[in-house]
């Protein structure tokens, strides 16, 4: 198996990686994306997100 | 028969024989389906009567589900029930499935569920707060998944093999707010499209399905799982392998 060099994209302290759909604190970028799909929010912002992802309880 | 009717001949015989019928025409078909199925012997009884002899479990799942099997329209079909589990159900000719036990007490649900016809199951099993287990469901012809799961909080079991091969659509919520989630498999390379399972629960067998059912992709997609899921490197270099973004 050859392993191609990967990039690799890890966030700050107290920041998440997001590329608006999916959150992560480490980002292993496919061959055909791009680490300008994703960019750095807030710990605090992307659990917000995230619950408010899940948000329509019920109607 | 039509949705309403569905929903209160269900409700009514979970909650103890009461049922309300607004429309003549769908009692008298539900007579006709209650004596062409023999359960009952032949002592004349008015309708209600009958139904509430159907109490009785076998009896009365009996008859559910022959009349379940002219459902085309699923939606909303055991939304507020109150049982633990539902009555087998015949969807096999259903076309329409969301909401299916939706704000329910609906804890297991021990049959798959063959709807071999319907195409899009958009909260399909969300907002069903107290579900823990499914044996599974036929999204095989499923374009639309999105939200199929959603904020089944106490979801830890789908027991058969899920196949999103025909996802065409966005499917990145099809898993929110699943955060029991333990044990779950995929028909190999069926999917194609971004997903975020993140459970910090699931076993290395459902981790090793999830990544046995990716396809390659050619396009730009993401599979989102917790931090808290230990990746050996031979996986990682699997889902890097078929094209996969993978965030952790």
């Amino acid at each position: 198996m050859i392993i191609e060099k990967q990039t690799v994209l890890k966030a700050d302290e107290g920041m998440t990686l997001t590329n608006g759909e999916a959150f992560g604190k480490v980002v292993y970028l496919g061959r055909n994306d791009s680490a300008d799909n994703w960019h750095e929010i807030t710990d605090e912002e992307a659990e917000k997100l995230q619950e408010q992802a899940g948000g329509m309880n019920g109607e | 028969m039509s949705k309403d009717f569905q929903n209160g001949f269900a409700l009514g015989l979970a909650s103890g024989g009461v049922v309300e019928v607004a429309d003549t025409t769908e009692m008298d078909a539900l007579e006709n389906l209650i004596d062409e199925s023999g359960v009952l012997d032949s002592t004349e009884r008015t309708v209600s009567e009958k139904v509430g002899q159907l109490i009785d479990k076998a009896a009365w799942e009996n008859v559910w589900y022959e009349v379940s099997e002219n459902i085309q329209n699923a939606n909303y079909l055991f939304r507020n029930y109150q049982g633990v589990t539902i009555p087998r159900t015949n969807l096999i000719n259903a076309t329409s499935f969301g909401r299916f036990i939706q704000n329910s007490n609906v804890e297991y649900i021990d049959y798959y569920i063959d709807t071999q016809k319907v195409t899009s199951f958009q909260y399909g099993f969300a907002y069903a707060a107290s579900l823990k287990r499914i044996k599974g469901v036929n999204t095989s012809k499923a374009s639309q998944i999105n939200g199929i799961f959603m904020d089944d909080n106490l979801l830890e079991t789908i027991e058969e093999p899920l196949d999103f091969s025909s996802v065409t659509q966005n499917m990145g919520l099809a898993f929110g707010g699943c955060h029991a989630l333990k044990n779950i498999k995929f028909v190999a390379g069926s999917i194609n499209l971004s997903v975020n399972i993140t459970s910090a629960n699931l076993t290395d067998e459902s981790i090793q399905s999830i990544i046995d059912g990716l396809v390659t992709v050619e396009t730009a997609q993401t599979l989102n799982l917790n931090s808290a899921i230990a990746l050996t490197e031979e996986q990682k270099a699997t889902i890097n392998a078929k094209g996969w973004t993978l965030a952790q």
